[in-house]
């Protein structure tokens, strides 16, 4: 079978899969992020080096044949934010990458970002991204480096599609206010406290502000332009500022945003993948009127089986434990492969429940079991 | 004087300009009720973890309430003869080797604060050496591992067999909590115990106390 047409059986593995018809094989999804990495022998330092990046990735599709990729080393641009102090950095055994944490936008400046956000990013909001003695040299690498990055990002997403015959997961990546807030601009504990230390009008004018400005228009051009060939859905959302939500402030300060974005792209007829952290199930009872065939989970840390039943009308990917695909048998790994498809049925696809990230995560020989596995299982 | 049952009732609301107002109150008087504030306070945290385990609060409102009783301590702090919380006994609480988050780390030491423990808290990105020589320095026998990345698991794993290669294993509990944590990776690392939740921390670790005190 040549890359077309893997493509296309792909295509409608995952299509299927949100509609909720029976598919002759298992989807397998990779939520593989950087254990690759290791996999190939290198460590964290490859991130460096667009090369030895693609090399790896050619030989991590070659050797487990996933149908999808939610990243292709494309995650982590090391070289460009470098130049301007960066936040991420490797670890001294080159065996993770380090996030750090920073405030970009101050509890006092609700109002200064409702007023003209524009020009609290460029007064404010870049300034505390970049190093104090950052330089306009600084500046010109560091957008140089964007270039160079996007370049390889670009390659390896048509690669993906050309030649591995495999599709993306991420297409238009779209975020709800409240998830600006939570990964960006205030960071967890600044909007954890944010909920109860500023003005609910403010923190709603600002939700409001942000979605018109921001969200909206971003919905609108993936929907106007529905599913790009290639990919497996029409709009793809992070789902992590919930983490830190009540019940009652999610109603509040979350599903409003969330919520239009579902009810249009089911009344176009176009997806929404939602990438899950932690669990979601608590929030079940917003979900249960999405019309099937509109939307699919990453889950993480939910019980797949639990999820399936109380939310039938939401496509699943997911359910492989990390800890399983680490630290059992290849038996044990199939074993379980087998009870999720059996079991949930329809509307599933296989991924792994964490982001795969360090080296004991997985093993290459229990990736492996799981991978032939899917390729021959018949549902 | 201050009422004491307000000031718990204000503080399980999470009602900071109420808490801070009574609080300065007891200072403005003198100080001479700054114990019983303190009692109040970890009182009213006593209801945020009710309210967080009836799924009433969640995450972000323990992170809000970590920050109110840090202020708290903070504004009482010249009256408190000692530490306050004493009782439950002495613990380590730290983010393993390799893993730099310390959110869930500080909620937990926060409610394990407020129950009457007092919290040597090591840290993130903590050796396994430093746990060891702590619990052997500090006369230690109940240790919390907190991690996110699923590469602490590993960590947990080495600390636990590194306080079994200094001989301390039988005489100490350890519990293990955060996202990659489960009753599998408890098994895996060798702990006694693992949490979902800030709470279930708290209460193994009470249990914990109470049978060493026995």
């Amino acid at each position: 079978m040549d890359a077309k047409q893997k493509l296309a059986e792909r295509t409608e593995l995952f299509n299927n899969a949100y509609a909720f018809k029976h598919n002759k094989r298992i989807p397998h999804l990779s939520n593989f992020f950087t254990w690759q990495i290791f996999d190939a022998g290198y460590d964290m330092n490859a991130l460096y080096d667009y090369d030895i990046m693609e090399k790896i990735d050619d030989e991590f599709n070659e050797r487990y044949q996933f149908d999808c990729y939610i990243d292709l080393l494309t995650r982590n641009p090391m070289r460009a934010t470098q130049p301007l102090g960066g936040t991420h950095r490797i670890s001294d055994n080159g065996e993770a990458i380090e996030v750090m944490d920073h405030v970009l936008m101050e509890q006092t400046e609700y109002q200064a970002f409702i007023d003209d956000s524009d020009a609290l990013y460029w007064s404010k909001v870049f300034k505390r991204y970049c190093k104090p003695e950052a330089t306009l040299d600084d500046l010109t690498e560091s957008v140089q480096e964007f270039f160079e990055f996007g370049e390889f990002a670009t390659k390896m997403v048509s690669k993906c599609m050309n030649e591995y015959g495999a599709l993306n997961y991420y297409s238009v990546m779209t975020i709800t206010p409240f998830e600006h807030l939570f990964n960006y601009l205030r960071g967890i504990k600044g909007s954890s406290s944010d909920l109860r230390r500023v003005d609910e009008g403010l923190m709603l004018e600002f939700m409001d502000y942000f979605n018109d400005k921001y969200t909206k228009p971003n919905i609108k051009m993936a929907l106007d332009r529905g599913t790009l060939p290639g990919f497996a859905s029409t709009i793809t959302t992070g789902f992590l500022g919930h983490t830190v939500l009540s019940t009652k402030q999610f109603e509040k300060f979350y599903w409003p945003y969330l919520k239009p974005t579902i009810d249009e792209c089911a009344k176009r007829g176009e997806t929404v993948s939602i990438m899950c952290e932690a669990t979601m199930l608590r929030f079940a009872e917003f979900f249960e009127d999405v019309p099937k065939g509109v939307m699919m989970v990453l889950l993480e840390q939910d019980d797949p089986f639990e999820f399936r039943k109380r939310l039938p009308n939401v496509a699943i990917a997911g359910g492989m434990p990390a800890m399983m695909l680490g630290h059992s048998t290849p038996e044990e790994c199939v074993n379980y492969v087998k009870k999720l498809a059996d079991e949930i049925g329809d509307g599933f696809v296989l991924s792994q429940n964490k982001m795969m990230s360090f080296k004991n995560d997985c093993t290459r020989e229990n990736l492996l079991a799981v991978s032939d596995f899917v390729q021959e299982y018949q549902c | 004087m201050v009422d004491m049952e307000k000031l718990a009732t204000s503080m399980g609301d999470l009602e900071e300009d109420d808490v801070n107002a009574a609080l300065r109150q007891v200072m403005d008087e003198g100080g001479s009720q700054a114990t019983e504030a303190m009692d109040a306070c970890q009182k009213g945290m006593n209801i945020i973890g009710e309210r967080f385990e009836s799924g009433e609060y969640f995450v972000g409102d323990l992170i809000y309430a970590g920050e109110l009783m840090t202020g708290a301590v903070d504004i009482l702090k010249d009256a408190l003869v000692s530490g306050g919380g004493a009782g439950a006994g002495k613990m380590i609480l730290c983010t393993v080797k390799d893993d730099l988050h310390d959110i869930g780390k500080n909620i937990v030491k926060a409610m394990l604060e407020a129950n009457g423990f007092e919290v040597i808290d090591l840290g993130i990105d903590t050796p396994a050496e430093t746990i060891v020589e702590t619990m052997k320095e500090q006369d230690v026998h109940i240790v919390a591992l907190s991690g996110v990345l699923t590469l602490a698991l590993d960590s947990m794993k080495s600390t636990v067999a590194a306080i079994t290669a200094a001989g301390l294993r039988d005489s100490a509990k350890i519990i293990i909590g955060g996202a990659p944590t489960n009753e599998e990776a408890c098994q895996m690392v060798g702990a006694d115990a693992w949490a979902q939740n800030p709470q279930k921390t708290v209460n193994t670790c009470r249990d914990w106390a109470a049978a060493f005190a026995a």
